[in-house]
């Protein structure tokens, strides 16, 4: 490829400005500042773009005016003539188009792509560049770098690669150390692993095998089963022995009352005891009667004379009242027919006469009627009393009512007046009415008088009562005469039967001494604490008997041994260990369970397994990693050293002659022994590139790019730029340098070879010349 | 007649190349095994089989992990009580090392002993079937058993081999080297072959084949597993293929363009689905530098597995990166010196000089000094070369 033309629309100092080269060696000189460098960048940029990215180290070249950026060229690319534009920094629009035909291509970086063939920028620079600062960064290499940096020069980008690889290799061995003590990531990793598989192995083999566990829990169960079986055997035994122990006491005590029972009296005859208890109880009930009543049958019989006649008293008195209410009935019945309120006086015969003649003499055959009668009445008194037994009495009132006769009779008749007076009483009634009245009026005084004298017969009959009631109180006091003979037949009977009761009384206790007697007891006393004997015998008896039935079917010579010792009812040693190694088997079986169910459910093997298989994974993945790294490494390295010991041969047999030339024969080969370079100098020493000079290795420098470009030009056809390269050489250095690039010049091989120098001759392009033309 | 066919139980084994596992994961894979198994039973009592074989590995170990062995103890209760019976025999794995130590099984399960044994059996059809199989009783047996079994019964309907071990020379070869014209010889209407987990039919008519293992436990048993139930079809005993595995191990690719977070929906998006849980390794292709960036330094991996959910039917456990074109250029230098020196860096003693002598781990050892590894490396790293070029940062710093 060989640039023909130039057109600069904005680029630095350039604007609109059009640049001719020739397709040989094309010196383009201009002092500084004269945009040389700008040119050679344009022209960078047109073939590889612009430069996208500002930055501190970056000269994006933008024209200082702000105006458009960009431009034109036009190369020719085996024989055909294409014109390129960029315009724009950033989002550049790119055309391409044969000059020819006019035909613009669809892809314009695509087919500069393919003109340019396999050089991209970096490619370019490495190759067919040659500026003066990355001159000066090289020849600033340490000597060894330098040489080491010839040496790439063979093979453009293998000064990279080899980079890379070294950086791969560093960054894998800083993952994994091949060293037995390095403690990188992957060897962490690699212990890591090997513990989990210790670990894993570990656990497995704590894990019981199932037929282990299997049998070890049948074993314990077995030996659950035996143990308590053994266990409740001797709590069997202990029971039996307790429940012996139990009886022991009972049958102390029943061999106890057995003696006791054996050394009782006869017992009572019951039957006896017991009648002798009736008759106690029937004496005790007895009525407490003396046997001297106070009552007599003395006095019985004359309470019955004293009744009887107590009796007719009070059949007289009654009779008497019956009369007196007959005579007081009729006597009322009188007076109210003739309405009286009283009986009016009876008219004496005198009187009768006195009315019917007159009265006086009436009044005083009144009285002495009234004396007749009372002694006549005193008379009967007299008799009745003297019937009744009281003559005394009779006397009495017969003399009294004598006295009172006799009085009526004599004296009376005597103070009555002669008076016609009508007594009181009849007023309002005429004397007829007197007259016809006075057999009624003399029957009521008959009837009054009568009336009196029953009632003084019961007043007489009174005291006669009442020593007959006195002698009928000790029966009771105002009682009726039935209930006096109830009484005194009760009195009666009370006696009879006290007479009786006191037969039945010593009859009984006849009996009961003879009962004493043969039950050998003093008294009830006796008796009674005989028969409480009797009831304690019996009782104990009982709790014999139920003693027995308590020991039931025990072995009575066995309890009788065992009550003769002292035993220790306290649980013994054995059943303790016995209950603690049962516990302890039970604990043992219920592991056994768990660890059984466990392994049915545990999955904390398998998890392990799977946490290592995940582990040797990453183990090996992060190896095939780190072997990557290395093996890109190994592989770069080896094949760019296999490249450039290949190329470097031929590359060093063109540098060599080139050297020669540029040195003007004082070095005359340029060779490689190993991965040295050494330069031969004319007299036939060699010297490695560190011990030469710095003018002279860059010379071998100049010579080895120069020599390489030569080498690739049939597959890489493109103009070398030089930009001011070799400002440090001294001026015949320049000229010979001068010379070998238009020896190298071609019509296939373009330079551009900007510098600030005068230079005479060829095709020179002078930038101020340009400038100075505008 | 009918029975099941199903090999390399392996119960209770853990699911290996996973680096994480989220918490929600976990109960689902470990009980992934013991699922499939009662899948298989559960099976077995619907379709009233007449018997299970099992030839071999059915743990892992010679000392299984007691829940496991509970769990095929429940497992062979559950079958007794249906009236089925089981014929096992160990395998190279879980060789009976001591006869004492076995658990004892239900009364409806034969172990086969070490000797070559035949048992016979009437099914419910009174179909006579004879069985003949074996048990390892140590890890390697070198001779061919194959050639120890009797010629068919004359008084069966069927007999049929049960056989753990891979082709191979009698003498050489660990696992009872048999050949296919040993079994051909014996006229046996079915082998039931055990100790390869992966399905393979060596023989169509009478079939003779792997069942493979019931669960996938690793990236290399992928896709559905299960048991065969071989049913009798006019005298001939046929396979039926039935997956039982409630976790799958899948691949899947996808096209990334865009940004992380749409790039991870895309992905869920693309990889839910409604049948059995899947374990998923990603194989990215992608332009964006981001997202590759992302996928070399494993953070869309730990972003995707961030926004994983419990009610997720899947999971990627990691993501690859593969180129969207096969042809790759390793960059710079010509072509031919990546070839000339990829031998001398691909190889174990390189492998071993970078580090691997200073690892003991036997299984981690075992990963690496492997063909498989050595290729899956050199892909990496020609992987990371290319996105280097591209000029993706490939380094975690």
């Amino acid at each position: 490829m060989k640039i023909k033309q130039a057109h600069i629309v904005g680029f630095g100092q350039w604007r609109n400005q059009t640049f001719d080269f020739v397709t040989q060696l094309q010196i383009i000189q201009g002092l500084n500042e004269s945009g040389k460098t700008t040119l050679h960048q344009f022209l960078l940029g047109m073939l590889f773009g612009f430069p996208q990215a500002k930055g501190r180290r970056i000269n994006t070249y933008e024209p200082l005016e702000q105006g458009p950026y960009g431009g034109t060229i036009t190369f020719d690319v085996a024989g055909m003539d294409y014109e390129l534009t960029r315009l724009g920094r950033t989002q550049t629009t790119v055309t391409l188009r044969t000059v020819a035909t006019g035909q613009q291509f669809a892809d314009a970086e695509q087919t500069l792509a393919e003109l340019l063939g396999p050089v991209d920028r970096d490619l370019y620079l490495a190759v067919f560049s040659f500026d003066q600062e990355a001159l000066a960064q090289i020849f600033a290499l340490r000597p060894d770098e330098f040489a080491e940096h010839l040496r790439t020069l063979a093979t453009p980008g293998s000064e990279q690669w080899l980079a890379l690889a070294n950086r791969w290799d560093k960054e894998a061995t800083n993952e994994f150390g091949a060293t037995k003590t390095a403690h990188r990531p992957i060897n962490e990793a690699l212990t890591a692993l090997a513990n989990q598989r210790t670990d894993l192995q570990a656990t497995i083999a704590n894990r019981p095998s199932v037929n282990k566990l299997e049998s070890a829990y049948e074993a314990a169960r077995q030996q659950v089963a035996t143990l308590t079986e053994r266990q409740s055997r001797l709590t069997a035994d202990a029971s039996e022995q307790a429940a012996r122990q139990q009886l022991v006491p009972v049958y102390q005590r029943w061999q106890q009352l057995q003696q006791q029972l054996a050394h009782a009296d006869e017992p009572l005859d019951t039957a006896l005891a017991d009648e002798s208890d009736r008759l106690e109880a029937q004496l005790r009930v007895m009525p407490d009667v003396p046997t001297t009543t106070t009552v007599t049958q003395e006095q019985l019989n004359q309470t019955r004379v004293a009744l009887d006649e107590f009796a007719t008293l009070q059949q007289q008195q009654r009779q008497a009242a019956t009369q007196q209410a007959q005579f007081q009935d009729e006597r009322d019945s009188l007076l109210q027919t003739h309405h009286w309120q009283s009986v009016p006086a009876e008219l004496t015969p005198f009187q009768v006469k006195a009315l019917q003649t007159g009265t006086g003499t009436a009044v005083a055959a009144q009285y002495r009627r009234a004396g007749i009668g009372a002694l006549a009445f005193g008379v009967i008194l007299l008799i009745g009393l003297a019937i009744a037994g009281q003559l005394l009495a009779g006397i009495v009132l017969f003399i009294l009512l004598a006295g009172a006769g006799h009085v009526l009779y004599r004296v009376m008749p005597k103070r009555v007046a002669p008076d016609v007076t009508l007594p009181a009483g009849y007023e309002g009634m005429t004397n007829e009415q007197i007259i016809t009245a006075q057999p009624d009026v003399q029957r009521l005084h008959g009837l009054i008088a009568r009336i009196q004298e029953l009632m003084t017969m019961q007043q007489t009959v009174m005291p006669d009562m009442q020593r007959a009631e006195e002698r009928l109180n000790w029966l009771g006091y105002h009682l009726t005469e039935s209930e006096y003979r109830q009484r005194l037949a009760d009195e009666q009977a009370q006696m009879t039967t006290a007479g009786q009761q006191a037969v039945t009384r010593a009859q009984y206790q006849q009996r009961l001494l003879e009962i004493y007697q043969a039950l050998d007891v003093a008294g009830a006393a006796a008796l009674q604490a005989r028969r409480q004997e009797q009831q304690a015998i019996l009782a104990k008896q009982q709790e014999a008997d139920l003693l027995r039935e308590q020991l039931g079917d025990a072995d009575l010579t066995v309890l009788a041994a065992a009550s003769e010792s002292v035993d220790d009812v306290a649980p013994s040693a054995l059943a303790m260990r016995l209950q603690t190694e049962l516990a302890d088997a039970q604990q043992q079986l219920a592991r056994l369970d768990v660890q059984r169910q466990r392994l049915a459910t545990d999955t904390t093997i398998e998890a392990q397994q799977q946490a290592l298989a995940n582990q040797e994974a990453t183990v090996i993945t992060d190896m095939q990693t780190y072997f990557t790294n290395r093996l890109a490494s190994a592989w770069v390295n080896r094949v760019f050293n296999l490249a450039i010991g290949d190329r470097l041969p031929q590359l060093l047999s063109s540098a060599s002659a080139l050297l020669a030339r540029l040195t003007q024969g004082n070095y005359t080969q340029i060779s490689q022994t190993k991965t040295l370079i050494k330069v031969t100098r004319q007299d036939g020493v060699m010297f490695t590139v560190t011990q030469l000079s710095k003018g002279t290795a860059e010379q071998v420098y100049v010579a080895m790019r120069l020599a390489f470009v030569k080498l690739v030009a049939p597959t890489l056809a493109l103009p070398i730029m030089i930009d001011d390269a070799f400002v440090d050489f001294d001026t015949p250095r320049q000229e010979t340098m001068l010379q070998v690039l238009a020896e190298m010049a071609t019509d296939e091989q373009q330079i551009l070879y900007f510098t600030a120098r005068r230079t005479t001759g060829h095709h020179i392009l002078d930038l101020n010349e340009l400038k100075g033309d505008k | 007649m009918k029975f099941i066919h199903a090999g390399d139980l392996h119960l209770g084994n853990p699911f290996m190349g996973l680096t994480q596992v989220p918490a929600w994961l976990k109960g689902t894979l470990q009980q992934a095994t013991e699922t499939a198994l009662q899948r298989l039973v559960d099976d077995a009592i619907a379709e009233m089989v007449d018997f299970v074989l099992l030839p071999g590995d059915l743990f892992d170990t010679t000392t299984p992990d007691a829940r496991a062995q509970l769990t095929l103890r429940q497992a062979f209760e559950t079958l007794r009580s249906a009236g089925i019976p089981v014929y096992l025999g160990f395998g190279n794995h879980d060789f009976v090392a001591n006869w004492q130590n076995l658990p004892t099984w239900p009364e409806n399960v034969t172990v086969f002993p070490a000797e070559t044994t035949t048992v016979t059996l009437v099914t419910k059809a009174q179909e006579r079937v004879a069985i003949t199989g074996f048990s390892y009783t140590q890890r390697h047996i070198n001779d061919n058993r194959a050639r120890l079994y009797p010629v068919k019964q004359a008084n069966v309907d069927y007999h049929i081999g049960l056989y753990h071990g891979a082709l191979g020379e009698d003498g050489q070869g660990d696992y009872a080297p048999f050949t296919l014209s040993d079994m051909q010889v014996k006229h046996y209407d079915y082998w039931a072959l055990g100790h390869i987990h992966v399905r393979q039919t060596l023989q169509d008519k009478p079939f003779i084949g792997y069942s493979g293992s019931i669960q996938g436990l690793n990236k290399n048993e992928s896709g559905p597993k299960g048991y065969y139930l071989v049913t009798s079809e006019q005298g001939e005993l046929v396979p039926t293929f039935t997956p039982v595995a409630p976790v799958i191990w899948q691949t899947a690719r996808v096209q990334l363009a865009s940004d992380a977070p749409m790039a991870i929906q895309h992905i869920r998006q693309t990889l839910q689905n409604d049948d059995d849980f899947q374990l998923v390794e990603l194989s990215v292709t992608s332009e964006d530098s981001a997202l590759l960036s992302l996928i070399m330094n494993n953070q869309l991996l730990a972003q995707l597995i961030a926004a994983s959910t419990p009610t997720d039917n899947f999971f990627v456990y990691n993501i690859k990166l593969v180129a969207a074109n096969e042809e790759v250029s390793l960059p710079a230098v010509d072509q031919q010196y990546w070839a000339q020196t990829a031998d001398d860096v691909f190889n174990y003693d390189m492998l071993q000089q970078l580090g691997l002598k200073q690892v003991q781990d036997a299984a981690v050892l075992q990963a690496f000094l492997t063909p498989a590894m050595l290729a899956e490396l050199k892909q990496a790293v020609i992987e990371k070369l290319r996105l280097t070029e591209m000029g993706v940062a490939t380094d975690e710093d």
